[in-house]
């Protein structure tokens, strides 16, 4: 069995043969596909990034993870999200966060993470009529947002729940998300704050949700965990960004051997150049 | 102790108007049109002090009302155990919330409750009559059982007594037939008869045998289950005892029950009889019903607490308790919860704590020109101006022995001088508030019929008067200021004198209605001479008792739906007025506009003209909370199209100004005329005047769409257009909210630590922009 998008859910057997080939499982597939259009092509990623590699691996057909890139002026833009859930409710939300990450870089002018995250925010929670009832579904996002400004080495970063790391003269330097999602909290909603940083050529940024640290595996069936994952980033961080791909992939695969992969994985890393 | 909240069910047209705060400075006021409800708020609060209610009041479901007010001691050290033994739990709830809610309920025959109430509370009362009830259930299944089992025991005993007799009477039938076949044996003579006799004889001494060892068995447990049941004998008839008991007392309770409902019929019979003697008859009845209730009554209580303990005695004789030990236990353990006040006890001890609440309205308080005597000894309330009669005698200190002075000199004497005192305290009471108005003399005098009043002649009747220096005319006849203020200080006194150490909560329906807008203001300025110890709710159609600083003082009451008469009534408070509909707010938005007149007058420069008085209140309030220096004179005009108005003005005055108009529709218009007319007038002085907000659609806009949630509308929900839209989606209204904001601002509850960064930079954008343009204006 592997663990490659969309190979999962459509393994065959005798026993599935009929669900393989259901209306659903069809409905899936073609769905997979359109959020697959929805994500920014190899070719816009690299024109826009440069050097990068982006490891997405969803647990499902369709997945709660995503990743977008902009460019708006001198700017570019730069996300990777995770959604409540996985499979069709992650993908349900991804399409909306898609979609207002888009409305909300085009049409306001600000070149702020935080305020884009603030504003994306609130479409969420009108989206789904979030009003902080006890009661209803604390459904929204995970991410972790930069903009860079080449031109004067800076980069911008705001997170939801998931940090940035960025390797510098083999440094790695965590910039710390704030601790609310893109989504109603359980507590009032704060502005999300804004981190700037200046940035040289030959740095490696990394955005990530949280899927590789927190998969099972390894001989005592444990996470990965956040330290063995900076560890593997600053081992490979000089290495071309292709290889970084292959050494990541390899490794949470070796990681999960037999084990179910529990959620959508995500990781981003692309270099200033 | 302050009233800080109510809450009101079934009352009229309101369901349940949810929990309503009062305003922390004592003076409260309903807003709403003709019909909201308004009064209903007022005369509910007024029967939850009194008890009594009118069928009037009742909704066409029948519900009956619920008024829960919540009462904080101004004392934080108020001794809440020293109201009584309160159960555990109970007091410390009240202590954490430094608070208590008493709640007024009503039954169907109108009498009503007043209950220590609040959900943890209730949770306490509820758990205690739970355990009496579940104790009470236990001991009385327990008493069954044992009458059940101790029944069985009875019963096999005499079974086995049967059995064991019949068994005997077998044996003994056996023992003939024995003797009878060794007859037979001993006589045979024929062997083979011989042996089937012997064969029928060894049978039968193996029945005799086998009977014996059954008789035996069989005697062994009669003595078990007659020793059983000797050992029994006590706790059965102790368990028969506790079901009689129980028996009697729940018949006892349905007879007092019968009594109180035969009480009630004749009771509410009594004034529809129309003949004395019918009257007389019904009154007799009445007082026998309500003794033979009273004796039942009594009963019930002494059944309640001999079966409370008996079957406490049972329980713990069931766990096998010597009888004593358990009686010694179950009577302290009886003590213990029945000294514990129940929720209606400690709601009843509570209730006497509570400041009085007395209700003012215009019929009954304002005083009349004359009434009789008679109707004010007999309490007549029905009679216009009764109230106002009342509260003048008690001020005065007259009583009915009074008027029963025979000496006319000496009456006369007497009411000229209580003339005298009367005045002159009413005129040094409102020397602070009222200037001329209290320059009044209040007179009044004894008179009794004559021959014109053929009905009522040689009765003595009450004539009341009003000078001053030129003329003296009775109360109708002077103006209903001076009527109003008259009458209200009679009942402040009063008031005062029944309740002269506690604090009061005064009720007012529409105070001064149809008086001049002044003297309407002079009402709120005694309001607030008052309020020290007075806290006042009053209902108010009228800008002119609204205090525009004060909006957190005000409650809208208005129908959920558009059919006035048939839709619910709903309250708002100060915190949510902006949900409240323009009419109900109407008061409030004409204030609003009023006050604007009164108080912002252009300076010579520093000047900043802005579209309408929404916008005055925003830029005031970011002008407070970024404490921006030096300070703009922000001077609304009535809408953009008074923009022009106001910069032709302070143009030909010689002011300097600028001018900031945000980027709507609205204001299209009025960009074009000011941009021609400031180029013209620039040409020849200074610079462009004008700060046109681009990026902004209203004032509302320069705050990030969180910081417009946590202070304007104070929602959590998303917001992903403008704040303006959203409030022109939701129908909010604008003065209202932005001059709540602009009250906090000022106070300082809201300051620059308080707003996010968005926020700030949006309105450092606007203030930057402005000084630009003031510098430009003034510096030439």
């Amino acid at each position: 069995m592997s663990n490659r998008p969309g190979i999962m859910l459509t393994k065959k057997t005798s026993d599935t043969e009929d669900i393989y080939n259901s209306e659903i499982v069809k409905s899936l597939r073609y769905a997979g596909m359109i959020q697959r259009a929805l994500l920014p092509s190899a070719a816009l990623m690299d024109r826009i990034l440069g050097e990068h590699f982006t490891l997405f691996m969803p647990k499902d057909v369709v997945s709660g993870d995503f990743y977008w890139v902009s460019r708006k002026g001198k700017c570019i833009f730069i996300v990777a999200a995770d959604c409540t859930g996985h499979g069709v409710p992650g993908a349900l939300m991804s399409i909306l966060g898609i979609s207002f990450l888009n409305e909300v870089v085009k049409t306001d002018c600000t070149n702020r993470p935080n305020r884009i995250l603030n504003k994306l925010r609130e479409k969420v929670m009108e989206a789904l009529n979030q009003t902080g009832d006890l009661n209803e579904t604390k459904d929204g996002m995970d991410l972790s947002m930069c903009i860079i400004d080449r031109e004067k080495q800076e980069l911008q970063f705001s997170g939801a729940n998931n940090p940035l790391y960025l390797i510098r003269e083999n440094e790695l330097i965590e910039i710390k998300p704030d601790k609310m999602p893109v989504g109603v909290n359980a507590v009032d909603e704060e502005p999300f704050s804004n981190n700037i940083i200046s940035i040289s050529r030959n740095d490696r940024i990394y955005m990530f949700t949280d899927g590789f640290p927190d998969q099972f595996g390894g001989p005592l069936e444990k996470k990965f965990k956040y330290g063995p994952f900076k560890d593997l980033l600053l081992d490979i961080h000089q290495r071309e960004m292709k290889q970084q791909l292959n050494i990541l992939r390899d490794t949470i695969a070796d990681w999960m051997g037999d084990t179910e992969q529990i959620d959508d994985i995500l990781v981003l890393g692309f270099s200033i150049t | 102790m302050r009233l800080t909240q109510f809450r009101i069910r079934h009352f009229r047209s309101i369901v349940d108007s949810g929990w309503n705060n009062l305003s922390p400075d004592n003076i409260t006021a309903l807003i709403g049109q003709n019909e909201s409800g308004k009064t209903s708020v007022l005369e509910a609060l007024h029967c939850f002090q009194k008890g009594s209610i009118s069928e009037d009041v009742l909704r066409s479901d029948l519900s009956m009302p619920v008024v829960s007010c919540r009462f904080k001691p101004d004392d934080d050290n108020f001794d809440f155990e020293g109201t009584g033994s309160l159960p555990p739990g109970v007091s410390d709830a009240i202590k954490k919330d430094g608070s208590f809610i008493l709640e007024r309920t009503w039954t169907s025959d109108q009498s009503s409750t007043v209950l220590l109430a609040g959900d943890e509370i209730t949770e306490v009362f509820r758990r205690i009559e739970d355990a009496e009830k579940e104790l009470a259930r236990a001991a009385l299944a327990g008493a069954e059982e044992v009458i059940k089992q101790y029944g069985d025991k009875e019963k096999e005993s005499v079974e086995l007594q049967s059995t064991i007799d019949n068994m005997k009477k077998e044996a003994e039938a056996a023992e003939a037939k024995l003797n009878l076949l060794n007859k037979q044996i001993k006589r045979s003579r024929d062997p083979s008869a011989g042996e089937v006799a012997r064969r029928n004889a060894e049978k039968v001494k193996e029945k005799l045998a086998s009977l014996a060892q059954n008789i035996s068995d069989k005697e062994n447990r009669l003595s078990e289950i007659r020793l059983k049941i000797a050992e029994e004998e006590f706790i059965n008839n102790y368990s028969k005892e506790c079901l009689k008991l129980h028996g009697n007392m729940e018949r006892e309770i349905a007879e007092m029950e019968k009594a109180h409902s035969a009480m009630a019929d004749i009771e509410q019979s009594i004034p529809f009889l129309k003949e004395e003697m019918e009257k007389k008859a019904g009154e007799a009845r009445l007082f026998s019903a309500k003794e033979e209730y009273i004796k039942i009554s009594r009963n019930v209580e002494l059944l309640r607490e001999k079966t409370a303990i008996r079957l406490r005695v049972l329980g713990k004789l069931i766990d096998n308790a010597e009888l004593e030990a358990a009686e010694d236990e179950a009577t302290e353990d009886y003590n213990r919860v029945s000294s514990m006040l129940t929720c209606e006890e400690a709601g009843d001890l509570f209730f006497e704590h509570i400041p009085p609440f007395e209700f003012f309205e215009d019929f009954s308080s304002l005083l009349p020109n004359r009434i009789d005597l008679e109707d004010i000894f007999e309490d007549n309330v029905r009679i216009e101006g009764y109230k106002a009669v009342r509260n003048f005698l008690l001020v005065a200190g007259l009583d009915p022995g009074f008027f029963k002075q025979t000496n006319n000199r000496i009456l006369k004497q007497k009411i000229e001088n209580l003339n005298n005192e009367v005045t002159v305290d009413f005129q040094e009471y409102w020397r602070q508030s009222l200037g001329k108005t209290n320059k009044i003399r209040i007179h009044f005098e004894l008179e009794h019929y004559d021959i014109s009043n053929p009905d009522k002649m040689g009765r003595p009747y009450l004539e009341f008067w009003i000078k001053d220096r030129h003329e003296r005319l009775y109360p109708k006849q002077r103006s209903r200021g001076v009527r109003w203020f008259l009458s209200f200080y009679l009942e402040l006194k009063a008031f005062a004198r029944k309740n002269h150490t506690r604090n009061r909560i005064l009720l007012i329906d529409e105070p001064g209605l149809s008086l001049h807008a002044r003297a309407q203001e002079d009402v709120l300025k005694v309001f607030e001479d008052i309020k020290e110890n007075i806290q006042i709710i009053y209902s108010t159609h009228s800008p002119h008792l609204i205090d525009t600083g004060k909006l957190y003082r005000l409650l809208a009451v208005q129908r959920s739906g558009e059919d006035r008469e048939q839709s619910e009534t709903i309250i708002f408070d100060a915190s949510h007025l902006h949900s409240a509909t323009s009419d109900t707010l109407s008061p409030v938005c004409s204030l609003l506009g009023a006050g604007m007149t009164r108080t912002e007058v252009p300076n010579r420069d520093r000047n900043v003209i802005v579209e309408d008085v929404t916008t005055f209140y925003y830029l005031s309030a970011f002008a407070a909370i970024t404490g921006h220096e030096p300070k703009m004179n922000f001077i609304p005009a009535v809408g953009p199209a008074g923009v022009s108005v106001l910069v032709n003005l302070l143009t030909g005055w010689g002011f300097d100004f600028a001018v900031l108009l945000f980027d709507n529709p609205d204001n299209s218009v009025t960009l074009d005329e000011l941009q021609s007319y400031l180029h013209n007038f620039d040409k020849d002085a200074r610079g462009s005047r004008l700060v046109y907000a681009t990026s902004f659609q209203a004032a509302e806009d320069l705050l990030s769409n969180l910081d417009f949630k946590k202070h304007i509308i104070r929602k959590r929900v998303g917001i992903s257009g403008t704040n303006s839209a959203y409030i022109a989606d939701n129908i909010i209204s604008r003065p209202v909210i932005a001059a709540s904001f602009m009250q906090e601002a000022s106070a300082g509850t809201i300051g620059k630590k308080d707003i996010d960064e968005e926020t700030r930079d949006n309105l450092n954008v606007i203030f930057s922009s402005l000084e630009v343009k003031l510098m430009s204006a003034g510096g030439t």
